[in-house]
C-alpha cells in the first residue's frame, strides 16, 4: 500500500516540474514570456550566461584551492612507508625496456644517470607505486 | 589574441588569473602528479608515471626560476607524452633534436605558457612603454621567472620589433628574432668591438641603466644595414656569456 506524499516530496515535485517547463520550452515560448514581463530576452541570455561563467570560475577557483592544500598536505606526510629495491628496480628496468605499458618517463637536461640519481628515480618509483595503491584503496572504498 | 595553448586552457580551468596564483605543485596535484625537490646531479627534473599517476622530481640545487620553468617541463611531458619512455639506453637520456615537433621543444612551449601564459604577457606588454631590461625584469619578477625565459617570451608574442642574441667571448651562441622582423636582420656571429655588450664582456664595464643607441653595421652585416641605427641593451649570463637585446628600427619590420 502506498503512502501519501509528505509536503517535502510535494514541494520538491513541484520545483521540478517548474525546472522542466524552463527547460523544455521553446525559444518562441521564453521571448514571449519575457515580453510578458517587460524584460529584454536578449539582455537576460547576457546575464545568464555571465551568472555562468563566473559560478564556472568561481567553483574552479575553489578546487584549485583545494589542490593547493591537499598538496601541501601530501608533502608533509611521509609517503613511502616501505620501500622494496629489488622490486622497484625491476619495474624501473621494465619500463625502461618499454615491457611495462602505459609508462612515462622523461628527464629534463639529462646526461648520464648517477648512481645517486638512479637510486632516487626508484624511490619515486616506489612512491608512484604508494599513489596508485591509494587509488585502488578509494575505487574499493 | 589567437587560440588558448592547452597549458593556458589549463591555467583557465582551474580559475587562475593572476601571475601570483600560478602554483606549480598545485597544478602538478590536479593532473595526478606529486612533485619532490631534491639534489639531483646529471639533469634539471625527471617525471616517472603511470596511467593516472605521476612523480616529478625537480633539482632543487638549481635556481629557484629555473625549477618552475623545469617542473613546467615535465608537466607538458606528462600532458604531451603521457605512456611514452623518453631515456633510451641504459643511464642515459635521450638528446632529441630539438626542432619543433620534438618532444623535449613541446614539452619547453608547454612550461613557457604555463608559467608565461600569454593571455596574462600580452596585456602588461601593450601597457610596456619601451623595451628597456628594467621593464622586462619587472615583468619576470612579477611571473617569477628568468630574464632570459621572459625575453624569449616577448620575442614569441612579436610586440616589439627586436632581436635577442647570446654571445661568448669568441662566438654568438643562440639569437632569436620577433617573427615581424625580415629575416636578413640576422645578427653576426662573433662579438663586435665597438658594441656595449663587448665592453661589458671583454673589458668589465657594467650594464647600461637605459638601452644605447649604435650603428646597425655593429650587429648586422646585411648591404645597407649602416643607414639604420639600433638601441641595445646588454646582461651578463652565467658561463661567461652575453646576452643582448636589440631593438630595431621601423624599416626592419617586414
Amino acid at each position: 500500500m502506498s503512502r501519501d506524499p509528505t509536503d517535502r516530496e510535494k514541494l520538491s515535485k513541484l520545483d521540478r516540474a517548474i525546472d522542466d517547463s524552463i527547460l523544455e520550452a521553446s525559444e518562441a515560448d521564453l521571448r514571449e514570456d519575457f515580453k510578458e514581463a517587460g524584460d529584454d530576452f536578449e539582455k537576460a541570455v547576457a546575464r545568464a550566461g555571465r551568472a555562468l561563467e563566473q559560478a564556472k570560475a568561481r567553483a574552479a577557483r575553489m578546487r584549485f584551492e583545494r589542490a593547493q592544500d591537499e598538496s601541501k598536505a601530501y608533502r608533509e606526510q611521509d609517503n613511502v612507508k616501505s620501500f622494496d629495491l629489488a622490486k622497484a628496480r625491476c619495474r624501473f628496468d621494465g619500463m625502461r625496456s618499454g615491457e611495462v605499458a602505459e609508462s612515462t618517463m622523461a628527464a629534463r637536461k639529462g646526461g648520464k644517470l648517477s648512481e645517486r640519481d638512479e637510486e632516487n628515480l626508484l624511490k619515486d618509483l616506489a612512491q608512484l607505486e604508494a599513489l596508485e595503491n591509494e587509488d585502488k584503496v578509494e575505487w574499493e572504498e | 589574441m589567437g587560440r588558448m595553448t592547452s597549458a593556458e586552457r589549463l591555467l583557465v580551468g582551474l580559475g587562475i588569473a593572476e601571475p601570483k596564483d600560478i602554483d606549480l605543485d598545485a597544478i602538478a596535484w590536479t593532473q595526478g602528479a606529486v612533485v619532490n625537490y631534491r639534489p639531483i646531479d646529471n639533469c634539471e627534473a625527471t617525471i616517472l608515471g603511470s596511467k593516472k599517476r605521476a612523480v616529478i622530481s625537480v633539482n632543487s640545487l638549481s635556481m629557484r626560476q629555473r625549477r618552475r620553468f623545469s617542473l613546467g617541463h615535465e608537466l607538458g611531458h606528462w600532458h604531451y607524452d603521457r605512456g611514452k619512455v623518453l631515456f633510451c639506453g641504459k643511464n642515459d637520456v635521450c638528446n632529441f633534436r630539438h626542432d619543433a615537433l620534438s618532444p623535449e621543444r613541446r614539452a619547453d612551449d608547454f612550461a613557457s605558457d604555463l608559467i608565461l601564459p600569454n593571455f596574462m604577457v600580452l596585456p602588461r606588454l601593450r601597457k610596456m612603454k619601451r623595451l628597456t631590461l628594467a621593464a622586462s625584469r619587472e615583468l619576470a619578477d612579477e611571473f617569477d621567472v628568468s630574464l632570459t625565459t621572459t625575453l624569449v617570451k616577448m620575442i614569441a608574442l612579436n610586440h616589439f620589433p627586436m632581436v635577442i642574441v647570446c654571445h661568448n667571448r669568441r662566438d654568438r651562441v643562440w639569437y632569436k628574432t620577433s617573427p615581424m622582423i625580415a629575416e636578413w636582420w640576422r645578427p653576426v656571429r662573433a662579438l663586435d668591438d665597438q658594441t656595449f655588450a663587448a665592453d661589458m664582456l671583454l673589458r668589465g664595464a657594467d650594464e647600461q641603466n637605459f638601452p644605447r643607441k649604435n650603428p646597425a653595421d655593429a650587429w648586422f652585416d646585411f648591404k645597407g644595414c649602416d643607414r639604420y641605427e639600433v638601441e641595445e641593451q646588454s646582461f651578463l649570463l652565467p658561463d661567461d656569456e652575453i646576452l643582448t637585446v636589440l631593438t630595431l628600427p621601423r624599416q626592419a619590420i617586414a
